[in-house]
């Protein structure tokens, strides 16, 4: 977690697959609960910056198991966005 | 003559011309400009469209193989993808494209952005782009595939990688004598509907014959899974007498389709249906299948929130024994594995044919099995019928879990007279133990598909080793032969409803086992039970002793295949 900035934070993907579909549409389902614009980059592996409300998007990082991927959000709900995308790929206990 | 070996997916022999069918482009060439635009009617036109594929996607999504409705899903989550969407938009509006050049283009650039990625999983994810595009095209009303399926000449030998079912069902079964497939399996959707159109089909037959010449005479036998090609003049009339014989053993076979099959040395086996859901169950009586043998009961407990409620049960089971002839077989719930039920199967399992499935899920969740099997005591004894009603374990692999699961029937209210208790027996262990089963139980049901892939650890839903799953391997002969030997000495009937049940040419082979009652595809019955009236037990005894003696599979194919 990146503590410099609130609105942002890395985690290292732990699902086994990566973000395959799967796991990407789990992604949309839950950034779209929020208002927050939100958006990722993968910085293992050169990609663009990806809109998280967009499974054709997320794909389009390319991240594979063991990938640092960086997410910002945007917004008045942007911390718990946040939190829970990380609940998500990164769940507590898991190696970070 | 040119023979290619797969399996045996769809019976019949059939006779005509190859065309091998190449799905075109990927998707369809560009769509001439229409005019003058409206585009808040191009934007309605999309948005009905997309309404339409969604409706489509959401039924895919209850296939009962998790993988398949994963899939689904996923395409789903695609469809609604404010990426793809913003596209179309953009065509329409900034680029005055009509609704079907804007998808078409959204669709093309997306997967061509895919299919430049590094990462092979990522890229291979531009097929999926591209099927919902297929799918949004069709229902836009653009042409999707070049070659059309639907205007095949008569006596066409088709021949094609792999048919999905929307594919299969465009063809016209009085023009397509024959299907060969490269890929798929037997179990596939493909095969399943080749089946109920009554055209022959074989798969699993390798991608060479990809490259026959169009044009060519080929013959599709449907009884042992091969396609010939280049056959010359004499080798065709043996296939067209073998074509004819067949054609009209099946008439003379639905004209004596409700008379018993009695064998030639005067032993009457009972031939009934497999049944999949409350349509199949109705069309028993009229294949003349002398009962349900095998009633699946996975489809009343899919696509719902919770279990069937008591009451809806013992209704449902009511109306079928008033449908059914002589008896009806009811499967306990088999759910788990490749079948997941989601209130049901929580757990996500690394190897789910060997995890938490059938008679397992039954005891972990006892209510569900003692609801069953009252809903169908209940019924049972409602009934005026003089239908018998039977209740099948499916995956046993122990002899406690069937002890287990008699002490929690016993729980249940003794007031009405109990229902004849079978074990499937589909997997090794139960075949090894039959012996200490049959005391146990009043029937055993052989399930092969299942029995084959546990016994030859190969998976029957994976092509590559699906063919390696044969049911007529000596290694499942034997493991059908321990558990007819346990039956007979025990005094219980042993009955067989694997897919090979429905196949004429195994009949032989499978009565000489020792089984006494067969259960087969709906469509099979006549066929099989006029094969049982030209038999004699004991040339069937013999010949399933030369099949246990053979070295392989394929042995017992050619054993088989003698006249």
């Amino acid at each position: 977690m990146d503590d410099a900035n609130p609105a942002t934070i890395t985690v290292t993907i732990a699902n086994p697959n990566g973000l395959h579909l799967r796991v990407g549409k789990e992604m949309v389902y839950i950034a779209n609960r929020f208002q927050a614009r939100i958006t990722a980059e993968n910085l293992t592996r050169p990609s663009p910056v990806v809109d998280v409300k967009s499974i054709l998007q997320i794909m389009q990082l390319q991240a594979r198991t063991g990938h640092t991927i960086r997410i910002s959000a945007d917004g008045p709900d942007a911390h718990a966005a946040l939190n829970a995308l990380r609940e998500l790929l990164a769940p507590a206990g898991s190696p970070a | 003559m040119q023979t290619f070996s797969g399996l045996i997916a769809a019976p019949g022999i059939g006779i005509g011309v190859i065309a091998v069918y190449r799905p075109a482009q990927a998707i369809p060439p560009h769509p001439a400009a229409a005019g003058s635009v409206d585009p808040d009617a191009e934007w309605r036109r999309f948005l009905a469209a997309q309404a339409e594929v969604d409706a489509e996607l959401e039924q895919l999504c209850a296939n009962p193989n998790s993988l398949v409705a994963e899939i689904f899903a996923a395409h789903r989550v695609m469809l609604h993808d404010k990426t793809l969407l913003d596209a179309v938009r953009a065509n329409i509006n900034e680029h005055g494209e009509n609704a079907v050049a804007a998808t078409f283009d959204a669709i093309a650039d997306l997967s061509k952005l895919f299919t430049s990625f590094d990462d092979e999983y990522f890229a291979g994810r531009a097929s999926d782009i591209l099927d919902l595009g297929r799918r949004l095209l069709a229902r836009l009303g653009a042409q999707v595939n070049r070659f059309e399926l639907a205007n095949l000449p008569e006596g066409t030998i088709l021949v094609a990688e792999d048919l999905n079912p929307s594919e299969l069902t465009r063809l016209s079964p009085d023009r397509v004598a024959g299907i060969a497939l490269a890929k798929s399996t037997p179990t596939a959707h493909s095969a399943i509907l080749a089946r109920s159109l009554g055209i022959p089909l074989a798969c699993a037959l390798g991608h060479e014959i990809l490259y026959l010449l169009p044009g060519g005479t080929a013959v599709l036998d449907g009884f042992r899974g091969q396609l010939h090609a280049g056959v010359d003049a004499a080798e065709l009339r043996i296939f067209q007498r073998r074509r004819e014989q067949f054609l009209a053993s099946q008439a003379t076979a639905i004209d004596h389709a409700r008379a018993p099959a009695v064998t030639r040395d005067g032993v009457a086996v009972p031939v009934r249906a497999n049944a999949n859901s409350p349509k199949e169950v109705a069309q028993s009586i009229a294949v003349g299948a002398d009962g349900v043998g095998l009633l699946r009961t996975e489809y009343l407990f899919r696509s719902r929130a919770a279990p069937p409620p008591f009451e809806e049960q013992v209704q449902t089971y009511a109306g079928f024994l008033a449908q059914v002839s002589a008896q009806l077989t009811v499967r306990a719930l088999d759910a788990g594995g490749d079948k997941p039920v989601h209130y049901l199967t929580h757990q996500a399992e690394d190897n789910p044919f060997l995890g938490l499935r059938g008679i397992r899920l039954l005891i972990e969740e006892p209510e569900i099995l003692l609801t069953q099997y009252r809903a169908l005591q209940v019924a049972a004894a409602g009934g005026s019928s003089n239908v018998e009603a039977r209740f099948m374990l499916p995956m046993v692999s122990t002899a406690e879990e069937i002890a287990t699961v008699q002490r929690l029937l016993s729980e249940l209210p003794s007031d009405l007279p109990p229902l004849r208790l079978g074990a499937m027996i589909e997997v090794p262990s139960a075949a090894l133990i039959a012996q200490t089963i049959a005391p146990l139980v009043d029937f055993f049901s052989i399930g092969t598909n299942d029995l084959s892939q546990y016994a030859l650890a190969s998976d029957r839903t994976n092509s590559t080793v699906a063919r390696m799953a044969d049911p007529l391997h000596p290694a499942v002969l034997r493991l059908i032969q321990m558990t007819c030997d346990a039956g007979r000495a025990g005094n219980k009937p042993v009955s067989l409803c694997g897919e090979i049940s429905g196949d004429p040419i195994a009949v032989p082979l499978l009565l000489g086992l020792g089984v006494t009652e067969l259960s087969a595809p709906l469509p099979a019955v006549p066929l099989i039970k006029e094969t049982i009236r030209t038999l004699d037990l004991d040339d069937c005894r013999r010949l399933a002793r030369q099949a246990l003696a053979c070295p392989s599979g394929e042995r017992v194919r050619d054993l088989l295949a003698q006249p």
